[in-house]
């Protein structure tokens, strides 16, 4: 995980987490402070139903006191139910009367609790019902909901129980309004709130579409209740506030959070990624440049002028390189003494070898001419081809160890030239091309133009040698590149092998017969003292190249 | 109040001091009632018995001959329709139409035949195949002579459902042959459905034969009587409080509103006219079915406000020269949760709620009225289960009205009808109106 990554992680829940905190505060407040107005709403409502109850039941009270004074006064009402008369007077009279009362529900019973006129329903006379006007008279209160029956079928009513007694005889009257929802939604004016009537048989709503909500606040007002069983039963209108506009309210109140959060979120990636930049940016830079350090290449500069960490780290890095810069410097010195002395004794060892043999004959010479001074001409003419040999040898030998350390004097110089210059004395064999790709405008390295023809000699001499006769192509390429200028010698050959380039640089080594193993020895000495470097790319089969960089000229 | 009951017309009016006018036309009227028919037919008539052709004479009310009124204001149920026209629907149509279309022959209360548009009939082969001669005088409205392809055009395929073939015999003579022989006449024919019109483009009503011709659109009709001097008759619908309609100077009124009835008993200017019980209640399932005598009581004397009995046998539908194709009703009735009846008819909706009160009949326990076309829907398609309609009491052809009764419930066995109550109307004649006769069907018709 990156050190930015880091940074990141960490300050978004320094962002987010505050948010949350101050969100989830904030919802369970609205939450409490809502569902506590929905309480006292139920609450109000429930207070206004049973006031209303008790209202109609008083109401219908009245009424059926009324009624029964007026059946009292009216006496053809009492022929019919006494005397057996007008029949069908009688049997129209709850109707009559239930109009005139403004109820919904009447019905006359006589001793044995015999339909004698029904208002809702005319034709149920002569059906015994008395378990309805009894039961009515134990509800405390007398008022009671009934379910009454219709030829449609049955409708709820607030009903209670009256009665008057014509010629000895004792009528009951029961008499009702209806409730339906229509008076359930009258009640539940507040839209926010519901009102069910619950009875044994079902439920009435003050809406069609209204259920039972999971989440709601409920009150309730007790109600006896009077069926199609012959005892007393328990109903109940229910007063609910759906909190659904609560989780309506919380809904809203997420989705403005979330997108709060999310805002917040985009805002702190941006700012953190900003500062994480800020922060970083240096870091990537020095540890850019602290790569390109290595042992070939301590010309890096580590600069900085702030005055934190990371400007303290810089400098560090300098002092370092500057000290490892020392260090490689006095290692190549001792490396250099250390060659000096394998060269010097290499010499030593051959010219004693170039030597013996001149020794030999002239210790040979010496003889014959003390002892044979005839014999001399033809004993030299014998032993000359021995002494040009020694002679040769000694000469090969004095030319190749002057090739091994080159005198160098630096001043800019043009790479390009030296390379055209290069070329130019390439003789190349017959299907091997040699050729160049020059960048323009290239800067001067500073350098001694032979030290670096002969640095491009032996590279392209190899390139072509490592063609091993054969058709293919050696190509010089210089281009700029951080501060230095990079000369590229590439070919199509046979390349390395793993091994042949662990050893590619070392003195002697060589895979060719006739070989010195010096050339790239000699590259890359004359490489260093011009404060370059020297890497080589290579695989089996696919050819070689050789990087070699320089410093640029300012 | 005084009355006369009889089994057949039945007058009654208010209890005034009897003044001399009224007690004659009392004893007119119980002079008619006595002609009244004698009570049920015994076993194997199940239709009105043979009959002679007799003149015109317990049918007939005679009016106040000595104020003969020239305007004649006549309400009676139901809506107009000029596209019904001649074949009634409504009751009101029953009433109005009569005046305006005629027959070949007429039936009156007592199922006695008379000529109307033919003079004579015969039959050759004892009632199967009747031969009608059509009289010198029937002529349209428009004076043109009703010839026998007047008649056969005019009948159009109605006639299918009383005769299986019927030819111009002659230019005025038509041949039909019924589906079953009736030797006591072609009594099917006196069928207002049967009754002859042309319809000529351009004008609403069909032009008739009748002793009127109408005129105006249904909230303003006006009848006309064609040749003959005859009252003019000013046609008033009977929407609303029937009440109104007399205190607005109806001088007839055909009503079984019993709100009308007490107020016309109150009323000295008003004769109320018992009709003859032209319409049987019945409940319909597709299961057996039968009332108790104690329940048709208590359904005619207190569950119907109208005038109402219970229902005295036989009945049409047993006729089992008529029904013996129809197979027995099922056991049982699936779903039967309801019972059906006609919308706006009080009738059957108290019978249907009487039904579902005392649970006469044990499953239906909601009473639903339907609208007719509704009804009939259901009814073919033997959703509701149970039903409540009214059938004509004393059909002219049983097997004609059975088929009828199949088309539109064909699900239906005789076993499965069960009679609840016999209705009838009334009439509300001003003193002083016309003369009436009163058809088969309970129709009264202007003499």
């Amino acid at each position: 995980m990156t050190f930015r990554t880091r940074l990141l992680l960490a300050f978004a829940p320094v962002v987010l987490v505050p948010l949350l905190v101050f969100g989830i505060g904030v919802r369970r407040a609205v939450r409490d402070r809502l569902a506590a107005q929905y309480r006292r709403r139920v609450d109000a409502l429930v207070a206004v139903i049973e006031e209303d109850l008790a209202q109609r039941g008083r109401s219908i009270g009245d009424r059926l006191t009324s009624l029964t004074a007026a059946a009292l006064e009216d006496n053809r009402l009492r022929l019919a139910a006494v005397q057996a008369g007008d029949r069908q007077y009688l049997l129209d009279y709850a109707g009559s009367a239930m109009r005139l009362a403004g109820l919904d529900m009447l019905q006359i019973q006589d001793a044995s609790g015999r339909i004698v006129s029904s208002g809702h329903f005319r034709q149920e006379f002569d059906r015994l019902e008395p378990a309805l006007p009894r039961l009515l008279a134990t509800v405390p209160g007398g008022v009671a909901l009934v379910r009454a029956r219709t030829p449609e079928g049955g409708f709820l009513v607030i009903a209670r129980v009256d009665s008057l007694r014509l010629g000895g005889t004792r009528f009951t009257v029961v008499g009702g309004m209806a409730v339906d929802s229509t008076v359930l939604a009258r009640l539940a004016r507040d839209t926010t709130l519901r009102v069910r009537l619950e009875t044994p048989g079902g439920v009435l709503a003050s809406r069609l579409a209204d259920t039972t909500a999971a989440d709601e606040i409920v009150g309730d007002v007790p109600l006896a209740f009077v069926g199609d069983s012959a005892g007393l039963a328990a109903a109940r209108i229910v007063v609910t506030a759906p909190l659904t506009a609560l989780a309506d309210v919380r809904r809203s109140m997420d989705l403005g959070f979330l997108i709060a959060v999310l805002a917040t979120a985009a805002v702190a990636v941006l700012l953190g990624g900003w500062l994480a930049s800020r922060v970083t940016r240096p870091l990537a830079a020095l540890a850019e440049t602290a790569k390109r350090v290595d042992l070939e290449r301590l010309d890096v500069a580590f600069e900085s002028d702030r005055a934190d960490e990371i400007g303290a780290l810089t400098r560090l890095l300098g002092e370092m390189t500057d000290r490892l810069r020392a260090g490689v410097a006095r290692v190549r010195e001792i490396e250099r003494r250390a060659a000096i002395g394998d060269v010097a004794r290499q010499v030593n060892h051959d010219v004693k070898n170039g030597l013996a043999p001149l020794r030999n004959v002239l210790r040979h010479l010496a003889q014959v001419a003390r002892e044979e001074p005839g014999r001399m001409p033809q004993v030299f003419a014998e032993r000359q081809a021995t002494l040009e040999s020694s002679l040769a040898y000694l000469e090969t030998l004095a030319a190749n160890y002057a090739r091994l350390y080159p005198e160098t004097r630096g001043v800019p110089c043009d790479v390009n030239e030296v390379v055209r210059e290069t070329l130019r004395l390439v003789a190349p064999p017959d299907g091997i091309r040699v050729g160049a790709t020059l960048a323009d405008g290239l800067p001067r390295v500073r350098a001694d133009s032979l030290v670096l023809r002969r640095i491009l000699e032996n590279l392209v001499r190899n390139a072509v040698e490592a063609l091993d006769g054969t058709a293919g192509a050696v190509t010089v390429t210089t281009e700029r590149r951080d501060g230095a200028i990079r000369v590229t010698v590439a070919d199509s050959g046979k390349g390395m092998t793993r091994q042949q380039l662990e050893r590619a640089f070392d003195d002697f080594y060589t895979t060719k017969a006739g070989g010195t193993g010096l050339g790239l020895s000699i590259v890359r000495r004359l490489v260093l003292d011009l404060s370059g470097s020297v890497k080589v790319e290579t695989q089996p089969g696919q050819g070689t190249k050789f990087f070699v960089e320089l410093p640029a000229e300012p | 109040m005084t009355g006369a009951g009889f089994r057949g017309i039945k007058l009654e009016s208010p209890a005034p001091p009897m003044t001399a006018p009224r007690c004659a036309l009392l004893g007119a009227l119980i002079a008619a009632a006595a002609c009244a028919p004698r009570g049920a037919p015994g076993p194997g008539f199940l239709v009105p018995p043979p009959r002679s052709i007799a003149p015109p004479s317990a049918c007939d009310l005679p009016g106040d001959s000595t104020a003969a009124p020239d305007t004649l204001t006549v309400a009676a149920p139901g809506e107009i329709d000029p596209a019904h026209a001649p074949s009634p629907v409504t009751p009101g149509e029953r009433v109005l139409f009569r005046q305006l279309y005629e027959t070949l022959l007429r039936s009156d209360c007592e199922g006695r035949l008379h000529p109307a548009l033919a003079a004579t009939w015969s039959s050759p082969d004892g009632g199967r195949t009747w031969t009608l001669t059509i009289a010198d005088s029937a002529r349209f409205w428009d004076g043109v002579p009703v010839g026998a392809r007047d008649v056969l055009a005019s009948w159009g395929a109605a006639i299918t459902s009383v005769a299986d073939s019927v030819v111009a015999s002659g230019e005025r003579t038509v041949a039909v042959r019924l589906w079953r022989p009736t030797p006591q006449g072609p009594v099917a024919l006196a069928d207002p459905a049967l009754a002859v019109a042309k319809r000529v483009p351009g004008i609403a009503w069909p032009i008739g034969t009748g002793p009127y011709w109408v005129t105006g659109a249904a909230a303003d009709l006006t009848a006309t009587p064609v040749g003959v001097r005859r009252a003019v008759l000013r046609w008033r619908s009977a929407a609303g409080d029937a009440r109104d309609l007399l205190d607005a100077g109806v001088d007839l009124l055909v009503t079984d509103d019993p709100g009308a009835l007490a107020y016309a008993a109150t009323r000295t200017d008003f004769t109320s006219v018992p009709l003859p019980w032209d319409r049987t209640y019945v409940a319909i399932a597709p299961v057996p079915l039968q009332i108790a005598g104690q329940g048709q009581d208590d359904l005619a004397r207190h569950a119907v406000r109208v005038e109402a009995r219970p229902p005295v046998p036989p009945v049409w539908w047993e006729d089992v020269s008529c029904t013996a194709g129809a197979l027995p009703a099922s056991a049982a009735a699936p779903d039967a949760d309801s019972i059906l009846f006609v919308q706006g008819d009080p009738v059957a909706r108290d019978l249907a709620d009487r039904l579902v009160a005392l649970s006469l009949v044990a499953e239906p326990r909601r009473a639903v009225g339907l609208l007719p076309d509704a009804l009939g829907v259901r009814l073919a398609s033997n959703t509701g289960v149970w039903y409540v309609l009214a059938l004509p009491r004393a059909p002219l052809d049983p097997c004609a009205a059975w088929r009828d009764l199949a088309a539109r419930a064909p699900w239906l066995r005789p076993s499965g009808i069960a009679p609840l109550v016999d209705v009838r109307r009334r009439m509300l004649l001003r003193r002083g109106g016309a003369r009436l006769s009163i058809d088969w069907d309970a129709v009264p018709r202007i003499r």
